[in-house]
């Protein structure tokens, strides 16, 4: 199909790309295929599947770069998206001969979710919402939402890269509402990994469900969160997104270089606790954020940024990294066909510490224990990051009390950084979508728990 | 590029096919485009994207079971077996007797959606525009030394939609916009701050100095922004800060969110949910408006209506499965992401209408409390009701703006807000499809120190 171009093909759409001023240029080709099922108010309210195919041009001349695509792919509309982006004259740049690579397998797909049928999946559906639905009588609605997707793609570009991937993944995601008197509070719970159906014979539907309707049922109770600086145990796992926002999109190679990064110049300077450990790691097996190749053909890999609290590296795709004379990280991605890749993250965790996860909260005398935080947001500029808290609880005299609700956390990135304190072993990772510049990437955060001296809350009551 | 007459013949196709493959109701959304998409950083294009797109949609009914597939791939066998895949898929589906497709319905022409004059205007000319902007942000004063750039975008589109039940509309729209991100400096601290315009038409862009200079006078006001301490405090809201409590709104008046009670609003029709100034109306005929249509994603006519009226609730969202769920008739708020996604209800041009003073009339009569300029993360709760959000912005100090204010955020439940606002600016501009003037609450807390 589509990412099956010829070498010719591929060769002589570079040829015609490179006869302007470019000095590289490359190729990507996608086909996409997902199918969605979704469910709420005990029903599959909708079945739907989509395919998604295309392929776009880059050119790069200095720091310039041009950029064209289509989802025509026969060879006369390739070559007009080529030429689209071979302007001026004078082209330093010349091609070298495409070398076939393998991308390294980084999943392990036993039974792709592409042979397996609608009504086994849809089961897959109905066992979450039945998790959720049996875990209280309080639980109101509950909505499940499921994906699976194959990801072929194709890169070649003119240094002789020519490579191709494919990249499976799959989502089950349960949001529940709980209600008791007028009180109302939500849960949400997903699951997503770049496996086949095994996944969910591992991971027991019904378990999402179960969690979304815990974390709804729990928070009925909940008090109004207190406001101020308080210290803060954050949660292994899907905690790891305070990272992300905090530190990792100011790690990203486009901002440092522009120099409007808090990192910007910073390699090789404290900039978090001695504790902290961070890396960027494309690599791991079956993670939501993983791949074999970016987007850009790069071998993803383990990248250390934060060492010992001494900061030891960026996130790099080939432009910014030329740009800077530094090797790309095989940080290059993008959404689809239709987007031109940026250094993004992948699975982006703290490394296991080695406090044991109840000294987290032993001598805290008033605190907040988050144990799931929602969406967050930073600007990459000053650093300063806001996060929603979705499931909280007091810490009072070392040990956790009551829930509460409407917390939000707000910090300065490096600031908070250095004011990690303990960190608990045992880092897991959990599945996220990064959002930047429009494109929407899979990702993974993850940490083993850990605890903030003091950080601002922000509740209604004060 | 683009010829209607032969998508219409592929829409037609499509429908006929799945029919006779047992839909029982089947409906095309077709959509070709091109865009431009320039990024200038420091004078140098950093990225200049000229794409063209297309994309189908077939939405199907077997006997109330819904089912959609979409497809950038119209080769005639490819659009087949996903007509087939879908048929079948469409068995897993619960049988919902609620859903059906709208009958024709004449559409008012809603005019200046489609800058005929978009494709004639030279590339070069749109990256002068762009470069213009880049460098403006120099001229605003010494604390500006960098900039993420200056991006401009423009798309337009020919849209269409058929359905089975005879209901066919076909219509144009475009858009432009630019947006400028300078970093202010000062003593090590960097604030970077954006400020964006966005019309129908190319012509409709403010000029690039009054960008600039508005982008720069943000990020000049809010640099070396610091953390104050916890209070209850009078807020006024920016009107770019001010769209985050009407998006939490849209969320808690969709129609699929009431039925199935995930809105604070649920049994609240006819109730006050603000005060006497609170108008908020949602509008898909305002003419070269952003969020404008002359029918919705479903092919049903748009209108005008209250939603809040004199702080009474007037109006929930609909579209037409939730209409007829809910015994009443399509508000027309179907609304598609684009081809690839199923309609969903969403808001058209959603604003809190304009008051009679002015914003620095509004600003003076504070003695202690919070201007607001942005938010970020968090934001409204439409479920239960509650907003909290970190804000960036000025002190209002005895009627007079004081000291930059970050790292806070600003919390109240909805009702409290909408109940609360006790002034309403004259600055509505409709630039965006959701937005509101300056307006103030009377009271909220700002968490700090």
């Amino acid at each position: 199909m589509s990412v099956d171009l010829s070498k010719e093909t591929l060769v002589r759409l570079l040829d015609v790309a490179l006869s302007g001023d470019g000095d590289f240029a490359d190729l990507f080709v996608e086909q996409t295929r997902t199918t969605g099922i979704g469910l709420a108010e005990d029903k599959i309210k909708s079945v739907s599947v989509s395919t998604r195919q295309g392929l776009s041009v880059r050119v790069i001349s200095g720091r310039e770069v041009r950029f064209a695509y289509t989802d025509e792919l026969d060879e006369r509309e390739l070559e007009t998206t080529a030429r689209a982006v071979s302007l001026g004259g004078g082209s330093a740049g010349r091609l070298s001969p495409l070398v076939e690579e393998k991308a390294q397998k980084r999943f392990t797909v036993e039974v792709p979710l592409s042979e397996v049928g609608a009504a086994t999946k849809a089961d897959i559906l109905w066992k979450a919402n039945e998790g959720a639905r049996d875990y209280d009588p309080r639980v109101s609605e509950v909505s499940v939402s499921y994906y699976d997707q194959e990801r072929r793609i194709l890169v070649a570009n003119s240094e002789g890269r020519w490579v191709e991937d494919r990249q499976p993944l799959n989502l089950l995601a349960v949001s529940a509402v709980a209600v008791d008197g007028s009180v109302r509070q939500t849960g949400y719970e997903r699951m997503s990994e770049r496996r086949g159906y095994e996944v969910f014979e591992e991971v027991k539907p019904e378990s999402v469900g179960q969690e979304a309707a815990r974390e709804a049922v729990s928070m009925l109770k909940a008090e109004e969160a207190p406001t101020g600086e308080l210290t803060v145990v954050m949660p292994r796992g899907w905690g790891g997104v305070l990272l992300h926002e905090a530190v990792g999109h100011g790690l990203e190679g486009d901002f440092v270089r522009r120099g409007i990064s808090f990192f910007s110049g910073k390699l090789g300077e404290r900039v978090a606790s001695p504790l902290v450990t961070v890396v960027d790691d494309g690599t791991l097996v079956n993670h939501r954020g993983s791949l074999g190749v970016d987007d850009e053909g790069t071998p993803t890999q383990r990248t250390v940024l934060i060492e010992d609290g001494f900061c030891t590296g960026f996130l790099f795709d080939l432009h910014n990294a030329r740009l800077m004379g530094v090797e790309p990280t095989g940080n290059g991605r993008r959404e689809t066909f239709r987007h031109p890749p940026l250094p993004r993250m992948t699975n982006t965790f703290m490394e296991s510490g080695e406090s044991a996860p109840e000294d987290l909260l032993r001598d805290v005398r008033y605190g907040l224990e988050v144990r799931k935080l929602g969406g967050g947001q930073v600007d990459i500029t000053s650093g300063n990051f806001v996060f929603r808290v979705n499931e909280a609880y007091l810490i009072e005299d070392g040990a956790t009390t009551r829930p509460v609700k409407g917390a939000t956390l707000i910090g300065n990135g490096p600031e908070i950084m250095k004011r990690v304190d303990r960190v608990a072993s045992g880092t897991v990772c959990a599945a996220g979508s990064c959002g930047k510049n429009g494109q929407m990437v899979p990702v993974c955060v993850g940490e083993p728990g850990l605890r903030i001296s003091a950080m601002t809350v922000g509740g209604t009551r004060s | 590029m683009i010829v209607d007459l032969e998508d219409r013949a592929l829409a037609d196709r499509l429908i006929d096919r799945a029919v006779r493959r047992g839909a029982t109701e089947a409906e095309v959304f077709a959509q070709r485009g091109e865009r431009t998409h320039i990024h200038v950083n420091r004078g140098r294009v950093e990225n200049l994207t000229r794409a063209g797109l297309k994309g189908v949609g077939l939405r199907i009914l077997v006997g109330g079971r819904l089912a959609f597939m979409s497809s950038s791939d119209f080769s005639e066998k490819t659009l087949d077996d996903l007509v087939e895949e879908t048929i079948s898929l469409a068995a897993e589906a619960s049988p919902e007797p609620y859903n059906a497709m709208p009958e024709m319905a004449p559409a008012e022409n809603v005019s200046d959606l489609d800058d005929p004059e978009l494709a004639e205007i030279p590339l070069e000319k749109k990256l002068e525009l762009t470069k213009a902007l880049d460098a403006r942000v120099f001229e605003e004063g010494p604390e500006i030394q960098n900039t993420e750039g200056a991006i401009y975008s423009d798309g337009s589109y020919v849209n269409l939609i058929v359905n089975s039940k005879g209901l066919f509309h076909t219509w144009r729209e475009s858009f432009a916009s630019m947006v400028v991100s300078p970093v202010a400096e000062r003593g090590g601290q960097k604030q970077v701050a954006h400020y964006w315009t966005s019309a129908r038409k190319f012509r409709g862009l403010k000029a690039p100095e009054e960008i600039a200079a508005e982008a720069c006078r943000r990020a000049k006001l809010l640099l070396g922004g610091e953390a104050v301490p916890t209070e209850k405090v009078p807020v006024v809201m920016d009107s770019r800060a001010g769209t985050a409590l009407l998006e939490g709104l849209i969320h808690a008046v969709d129609g699929e969110n009431i039925y199935r009670g995930r809105s604070f609003l649920a049994d609240h029709l006819g109730r006050k949910i603000g005060s006497e100034m609170v108008n908020i109306v949602d509008d898909g005929t305002i003419p070269g408006g952003v969020g404008s249509s002359p029918v919705d994603g479903e092919g049903v006519p748009t209108r005008r209506k209250w939603v809040v009226e004199r702080g009474v609730l007037s109006s929930y969202l609909y579209d037409t499965y939730t209409a007829r769920k809910a015994r009443t008739v399509s508000t027309g708020n179907a609304s598609r992401e684009s081809y690839a996604a199923r309609p969903v209800i969403g808001a058209l041009n959603f604003y809190l209408e304009a008051g009679e003073r002015t914003r620095e009339e509004i600003i003076s009569e504070v003695d202690n409390g919070f201007y607001v300029l942005r938010t970020m993360g968090g934001g409204p709760n439409a479920v239960t009701g509650d907003f909290s959000a970190g804000a960036a912005g000025v002190w209002i100090r005895d009627g007079k703006l004081s000291h930059p204010v970050a790292k806070v955020t600003i919390a109240a439940g909805m009702l409290d807000m909408l109940l609360g606002i006790d002034a309403v600016a004259n600055d509505l501009v409709l630039d965006s499809a959701t937005a509101t003037p300056t307006y103030r609450i009377r009271e909220m807390t700002v968490s700090g120190t």
